[in-house]
């Protein structure tokens, strides 16, 4: 048996997510007969990773979904699980993976990006306040490129457009702007070759974002699956969800986030290192399909072991 | 099918299931790693009496370790209970033995109060900051907490005063007023001298205990010392001290000083909680006060802290833009800064974080959440100088850099 290194806590604001999802990965590979070892992201990480069979990428947040780690495993020859770092450049960007969907067909809310430097030194300010008015309100102010919704704003009127702003770029060098969309929030994972997409979950909310606050507030949220979504919804939002990582090149696995508005389901998000906690969607998903955790990750690890990282430009 | 995503959340009591998470503790979590420079916590530098206690221990052992290794009484050790009244002594504090509960730190104590003062919705006045664990350990049993105004001289007596009377006239009663009164954690003001007799007269008139929470008076660098409340006055007042700050956090030993039929709650209280605080600590703490070395130690404490705020004044005038203003305590362990709106200390920590330094927000130790966001606590006890220059250089450039991104907005 390949001796599976588990990557997990790292540099970002999302370590303690990390961190648990990092030991439940870790203790059902275990429990599934791996040799599993679990490390950090520091001066050490690409020596224990060329000690390893296979890295497991239990990483949240930079390092690990923005491509960094993979592209360190891709230079080591050292299989990976999870997406290319094309891909997860491409996910771990909303402006960029949008602008991909939107071409693609797909629905996503209407939005546009712009960056610290744009603001700071172009007076791109305004440039916010005319897309803003243009979108309508109210809106989602988000970093670009971050996870656990840290940073995220839903704006209600002008006043409140500044404050969003700077908190999104607290987390990033750029920011988006884009429609709030009211209605159901789901998640769905996709999984396998085929990107078969597993029963969407519902998230609801106590205060109707799933903001940061909430995801650290235990009672705050709750989880129905499958979600309580008519049938034919329930088949497009799967459908989507699985061409939106068809189209991304998303590999192994991941979790399209999407609300259901007036308009049908539209995405708000990929994620190629989505939430593998105990309380995650995820393994809620993987378990309400009938099969086991420990499956899911020691299949995530076998097709993983089956690549062989190539060079590529 | 609903799935909660803690499946024990039907079977909790009300009082938990009202306990809420907090951002600010789940992005600590990179405060395990070596880069993150930490002007956030509230520890003390225990290398300070790290030698001393591994002869107590020695001591103790050696001579009571029937004593130390067994059960021991609910209201702690006599030998550690004396000890305790000499220390409050030195404070100007009259105190029997036989008055006093140990507990483990004074944060166990603040539970007490809690416990055996509040109703669910019962209110509980305190100064505006607060200390954090206070809120905490107030509102885990339900108690709403009001902020009365508070300016570097402490609590403000008029504002108290009105308070009260707007909270007495809607038919409200106060159960207790929450003060840290001396070097206050986290704003580092002491309650002036000519208001201290005020607020106890304010309290008594209204018939309104006066919870003094003690920790940092000891820890002065400079300027004339201040008694505490309950050295003014025995009656309704309860002390509450700690010698965490003194001597060590680790060693979680702290007392409650309280009238004879509160102290009868409070011992049942700390039966049902954990029978008694280790004797063990309780031995190791009274072998440390009983020595020649404390009063040493505090000395060299104070050089320390006062080494260590000098060189955070110094950097924050330094580093930070000039509209900040600061508290300058003349002890304990904490400076109070508060930055130029539209800055929110709260979102501005991913970016601190990010660099490499950490600082709690100021909205952590309000009752209300709106409360504070242009300020934070800083810590200087526990950083070397060298992480105090370092830290305070970081932030100070994501202070400007925050400034300036919210000046572009407003172009």
């Amino acid at each position: 048996m390949a001796r599976v290194v588990v990557v997990r806590g790292g540099r970002s604001l999302e370590r303690e997510f990390s961190l648990r999802s990092g030991h439940h990965v870790a203790t059902a590979l275990r429990h599934g007969g791996h040799d599993v070892h679990e490390i950090d992201v520091d001066q050490e990480l690409a020596k224990s990773l060329q000690e390893s069979g296979v890295a497991f990428i239990a990483l949240h947040g930079r390092d690990g979904e923005d491509g960094t780690v993979q592209l360190t495993c891709e230079a080591l020859a050292v299989p990976y699980t999870g997406s290319a770092p094309l891909t997860c450049r491409l996910c771990f960007d909303k402006g960029l993976s949008k602008g991909v969907l939107h071409r693609a067909g797909l629905p996503t809310p209407p939005g546009y990006v712009l960056s610290d430097e744009a603001v700071r030194h172009m007076g791109a300010g305004t440039a916010l306040r005319r897309a803003a008015d243009r979108l309508g309100y109210p809106l989602a102010v988000k970093p670009a490129a971050a996870g656990s919704a840290l940073g995220l704003s839903v704006v209600r009127d002008p006043g409140e457009l500044s404050a969003a702003a700077m908190a999104a770029l607290n987390h990033g060098d750029r920011l988006l702007v884009e429609r709030f969309v009211d209605g159901i929030e789901i998640s769905i994972p996709v999984l396998g070759a085929d990107l078969d997409p597993l029963e969407p979950v519902e998230i609801r909310t106590k205060n109707g974002v799933f903001d940061f606050e909430t995801r650290v507030s235990p009672g705050m949220y709750e989880y129905i699956c499958p979600a309580n979504i008519a049938d034919d919804v329930r088949d497009l939002a799967k459908r989507i969800a699985t061409e939106a990582c068809r189209v991304l090149g998303v590999r192994d696995f991941a979790r399209v986030d999407l609300r259901i508005g007036d308009d049908g389901p539209t995405i708000l998000d990929v994620k190629t290192c989505p939430g593998l906690t105990e309380t995650s969607t995820v393994p809620l998903a993987v378990a309400q399909s009938g099969s086991s955790f420990e499956d899911f990750v020691g299949n995530v690890a076998g097709a993983a072991l089956t690549r062989t990282p190539t060079a590529r430009a | 099918m609903a799935h909660p995503v803690d499946p024990y959340s039907d079977r909790y009591a009300l009082r938990a299931a009202g306990m809420t998470g907090s951002e600010i503790r789940a992005l600590f979590s990179v405060l395990e790693r070596p880069e993150i420079i930490s002007l956030a916590g509230g520890n003390t530098d225990t290398d300070i009496v790290a030698h001393r206690v591994v002869d107590c221990v020695r001591a103790v052992l050696s001579r009571d370790s029937r004593a130390a290794l067994g059960y021991g009484a609910a209201g702690g050790h006599l030998a550690l209970r004396t000890q305790l009244v000499g220390l409050m002594a030195a404070q100007g504090i009259e105190a029997d033995p036989h008055q006093l509960v140990v507990t483990n730190g004074a944060q166990q104590a603040l539970e007490f109060m809690a416990k055996v003062f509040c109703e669910p919705g019962d209110l509980v006045l305190t100064e505006a900051p607060t200390y954090v664990g206070a809120i905490g350990a107030f509102t885990s049993f339900q108690a709403e907490m009001q902020a009365v105004a508070t300016d570097e001289h402490g609590i403000v007596p008029e504002a108290l005063d009105q308070t009260l009377t707007e909270i007495s006239s809607g038919g409200r009663r106060v159960k207790f007023l929450y003060l840290v009164p001396t070097f206050q954690n986290p704003s580092g003001y002491t309650l002036a001298a000519d208001r201290r007799p005020r607020v106890i007269e304010i309290c008594q008139r209204s018939g309104v205990l006066i919870v003094e929470d003690d920790p940092y008076a000891q820890i002065r660098f400079e300027g004339e010392a201040v008694p505490p409340l309950r050295a003014l006055t025995d009656d309704g007042i309860i002390y509450l001290g700690t010698l965490s700050k003194v001597f060590s956090p680790g060693i979680r030993t702290g007392w409650v000083l309280a009238p004879e039929p509160v102290r009868e709650r409070l011992l049942l209280a700390k039966e049902a909680a954990d029978l008694c605080s280790s004797p063990f600590t309780q031995l190791v703490a009274a072998e440390y006060l009983s020595s020649p070395h404390i009063e040493e130690d505090l000395e060299m404490v104070r050089k320390v802290y006062k080494e260590r705020r000098d060189a955070m004044l110094d950097a924050v005038d330094a580093h930070f833009p000039g509209e900040t203003t600061l508290s300058v305590p003349e002890g304990g362990l904490f400076l109070w800064v508060t930055l130029p709106a539209p800055i929110d200390t709260k979102e501005m920590l991913a970016r601190a974080l990010d660099e490499g330094v950490a600082y709690v927000p100021g909205t952590a130790f309000y009752p209300r959440k709106s409360d504070g966001k242009t300020s934070m606590r800083l810590n200087f006890s526990y950083p070397s100088v060298a992480d105090i220059d370092e830290g305070i250089r970081r932030l100070g450039s994501v202070v400007s850099d925050e400034l300036e991104l919210a000046r572009s907005f407003e172009s």
